[in-house]
């Protein structure tokens, strides 16, 4: 290394982006520990490429001991491939080359290992002798997931029975033995199985064990864990596969998630009354049980999510800070009001009325976040809670009067406004609103549906910045006809975004029809996936002089943007015809453009 | 022991190249093997630092300064730290290596993240061109490599 610091460093003439370039490799010098720290900040794909680089680098990578293969990554698009079979086993070969370069003495800490296999094979002795060589050397995070695209299952391999080091064993695609897993690995304490067969009984007991996943573990019909220290438990059930679940003896319980599975009353009262530290229960699709009483005094978050037999929800847990009910449009009893420091609040299909909303609502002095997703019954709301920072409406469609007065709303969004009823609909604002976000649905482009956006959006015209969301921009594009015999409903917005999810935007139109929508905002956006094209606008302070009278705005108070626009500046429009377009139509219109 | 700004004492380093630093105990010590030297009473006057030059340990207490302000913010930081690594591959393969020596965990990690970012998304051929890396792989490996798995890094 001395000799490589005497080494006079030269600089090489040609630089680019990437930095300087010198005629030194001083990186290759690292100590294999600092190189392998180095990896850990990249991605698999980065880490696995260094392997090509140069022998120091292969032998870096021989002893890095987190190894991701995963063929989704490594391989390209099988655009290439003559067949899907040729792309896969020319992953596996990878895996084979890859697993001679490896030191045979370092330690693995962790193994993955995902593939998708195409053809019925159940057994690969390259992916077999990754898996045996992982556990030889004392792998600690095992996570297998291996596709099969005729659903056939991957056999484990027994190797891993033989594990002893493993703490973290997450298997996706396999057939199980019906082997004792946890008799094998004594040490696991995270234990993942999803899309599973061959598994009848569940049945463990363990000090060890902190979280079990069991996602649709097909033909598994009796789940019985004796572990005092599992903290986290998820079961999701196959549609049509009763299975008996028995976790009554897990006291340490803190987040219980039951997806299709058939609990009864007497289940949860079992159950979930029993679960003294229980802090995050989350219910879908279990559609047995009717009713739920719970009072918890850790319990934070609650979900009940489309669970059909719902009929009474009391929640007395002072603690909750989080509700979800998704009521599929079923008729329940909701009773939250004891659960005063809510701060997240989403209904969602739910057969509440004006008066529920009135009675419960305004209790949650902390409620930061509120979401009504079709809650249909719902007509006139008013919402002032005073912490509110998020507001997010979705189609309600018997709403036609909502009252804001909630001074720290940053917020509001509203998706599917049911526009054609519009007329119907007032939204009264009472604080100053940070962000609204509109995202108006499919429309008709009707002359009625253009007037009634009009005046819908003119609800919003003291926001900061408005956001539009819609498919196309042609919502956007208001008939010529229209703009003469109404007035534009933005006159004081500062900031207009705009997110069309369609690629082929006419700029010139769409901002023309902005402009009119909003007669002098100091910004327009564009937001398309991370990119956002802006035009800033600059305006003459001085009221326009003697106007051409055959120019626009003549009977209008307010004139519009043409009168004092006096510079545009345009960022991101990488399109030169888009810009040229955009800068013509402004060249053309402004009178005071410099 | 009392570390506080306040009551900070100073301390001399001294690089392999023999130049005397005097820095204020409470920024010397986010290195934790000054640190070490410090709570066991060893901390000679002044410290030598036989594995650090002195143009690097400047560099690097003017990291720890930063660092060691209780004042500045996450934000100020992240910002100040993204400009700090603004430099030649020669000066940070040397802040890796003192940071390595001198035990500082937040100023490795930097370095590392800076030194993968210049490794990321990039073609192998590109990341042998940025650090002047020598393929030396034996005709016969790199005809080898290119069948076997150069398909997978294009």
């Amino acid at each position: 290394m001395a000799n490589r610091e005497a080494t006079k460093r030269r600089k090489l003439e040609n630089s680019d982006d990437d930095g300087e370039i010198f005629a030194v490799d001083q990186i290759s010098d690292l100590p294999e520990h600092i190189l392998h720290h180095i990896m850990s900040f990249l991605p698999a794909t980065d880490v696995n490429k260094t392997i090509i680089l140069s022998r120091r680098f292969r032998s870096v990578w021989s002893s890095y001991p987190i190894i991701d293969l995963n063929d989704e990554l490594l391989l390209k698009s099988s655009g290439q491939y003559r067949s899907p079979e040729e792309r896969i086993n020319k992953f596996l070969n990878f895996l084979h080359v890859c697993l001679q370069f490896r030191e045979p003495n370092t330690r693995i800490q962790k193994f993955t290992l995902r593939v998708t296999l195409c053809d019925a094979v159940q057994w690969d002795n390259r992916i077999d002798g990754w898996i045996s060589f992982a556990v030889d050397h004392n792998v600690e995070e095992l996570d297998l997931d291996i596709k099969n695209k005729q659903n056939l299952f991957y056999k484990l391999p027994q190797a891993v029975f033989s594990t002893k080091s493993v703490t973290s064993l997450k298997l996706k695609g396999f057939r199980l033995e019906p082997h004792d897993l946890i008799l094998s690995c004594p040490l696991i304490q995270d234990l993942s199985l999803r899309c599973c067969n061959g598994l009848r009984y569940f049945t463990v007991s363990s000090a060890k064990l902190r979280t079990i996943e069991l996602d649709r573990c097909y033909g598994l019909q009796r789940i019985e864990i004796e572990a005092l220290f599992l903290q986290s438990f998820l079961y999701r059930g196959v549609l049509n596969e009763p299975c008996e679940i028995n976790v009554a003896a897990c006291k340490s319980l803190k987040n219980l998630t039951l997806e299709r599975a058939d609990i009864t009353d007497e289940w949860v009262e079992d159950h979930v009354a029993k679960f003294l530290l229980l802090e995050t229960l989350k219910l879908s699709f279990c559609n047995m049980f009717k009713n739920i009483e719970l009072s918890c005094t850790k319990l934070e978050t609650l979900e009940l999510d489309c669970c059909k037999g719902l009929e009474n929800i009391e929640v007395a847990a002072q603690n909750l800070q989080s509700f979800l009910y998704n009521g599929d449009s079923r008729s329940c009893q909701i009773n939250v009001a004891a659960c005063e420091l809510l701060k997240d609040l989403m209904l969602v299909n739910a057969d509440v009325t004006d008066r529920w909303f009135a009675d419960h609502v305004p209790r949650f002095l902390l409620l930061e976040n509120l979401k009504l997703d079709s809650c249909n019954m719902l007509e006139k709301i008013k919402v002032s809670n005073e912490q509110l920072k998020s507001f997010h409406l979705l189609g309600c469609n018997k709403l036609v009067e909502v009252e804001i007065d909630t001074p720290n709303l940053i917020s509001l969004s509203y998706d599917d406004p049911p526009l054609p009823h519009h007329p119907l609909m007032t939204f009264s604002i009472s604080s100053s609103l940070v962000g609204v976000k509109l995202s108006l649905g499919t429309a008709s482009l009707t002359r009625e549906w253009f007037v009634n956006l009009r005046d819908f959006l003119g609800f919003f015209g003291h926001c900061k910045v408005l956001t539009l969301l819609c498919e196309s921009d042609e919502v956007l594009i208001f008939p010529e006809a229209l703009k003469d015999d109404l007035l534009p409903p933005l006159y004081d917005l500062k900031h207009l975004k705009i997110e069309v999810s369609s690629t082929s935007i006419n700029y010139a139109r769409l901002v023309k029809s902005l402009l009119w929508l909003a007669p002098h905002p100091e910004t327009i956006s564009f937001v398309s996936g991370n990119i956002e094209k802006s035009i800033k606008l600059g305006y003459e302070k001085m009221v326009a002089k003697q106007e051409d009278p055959e120019y626009c705005c003549r009977y209008r108070p307010i004139k519009c943007w043409r009168h004092y626009l006096k510079n545009v500046t345009m960022e991101n429009f990488e399109n030169v015809d888009n810009k040229k377009s955009l800068l013509k139509f402004f060249t053309k219109n402004a009178k005071m453009l410099l | 022991m009392s570390l506080s700004p306040s009551t900070s004492k100073m301390l001399s380093l001294k690089s392999s190249d023999g130049k005397v630093l005097e820095v204020e105990e409470h920024v010397a010590v986010l290195c934790e093997t000054i640190k070490s030297l410090v709570e066991d009473g060893c901390a000679d006057s002044p410290i030598p630092l036989a594995n650090v030059d002195g143009a690097t340990l400047g560099n690097v207490m003017e990291w720890c300064k930063k660092h060691a302000d209780q004042k500045a913010s996450a934000d100020d930081l992240e910002d100040w730290d993204a400009e700090f690594v603004e430099r030649d591959q020669g000066e940070l393969y040397h802040l890796i290596m003192a940071a390595n020596y001198l035990n500082i965990k937040g100023l490795l990690d930097l370095i590392c993240q800076k030194v993968a970012d210049m490794i990321k998304g990039k073609h192998p051929e590109k990341i042998r061109e940025i650090f002047n890396i020598e393929n030396d792989f034996t005709p016969e490996q790199q005809e080898q490599i290119r069948k076997d798995n150069s398909w997978a890094f294009e």
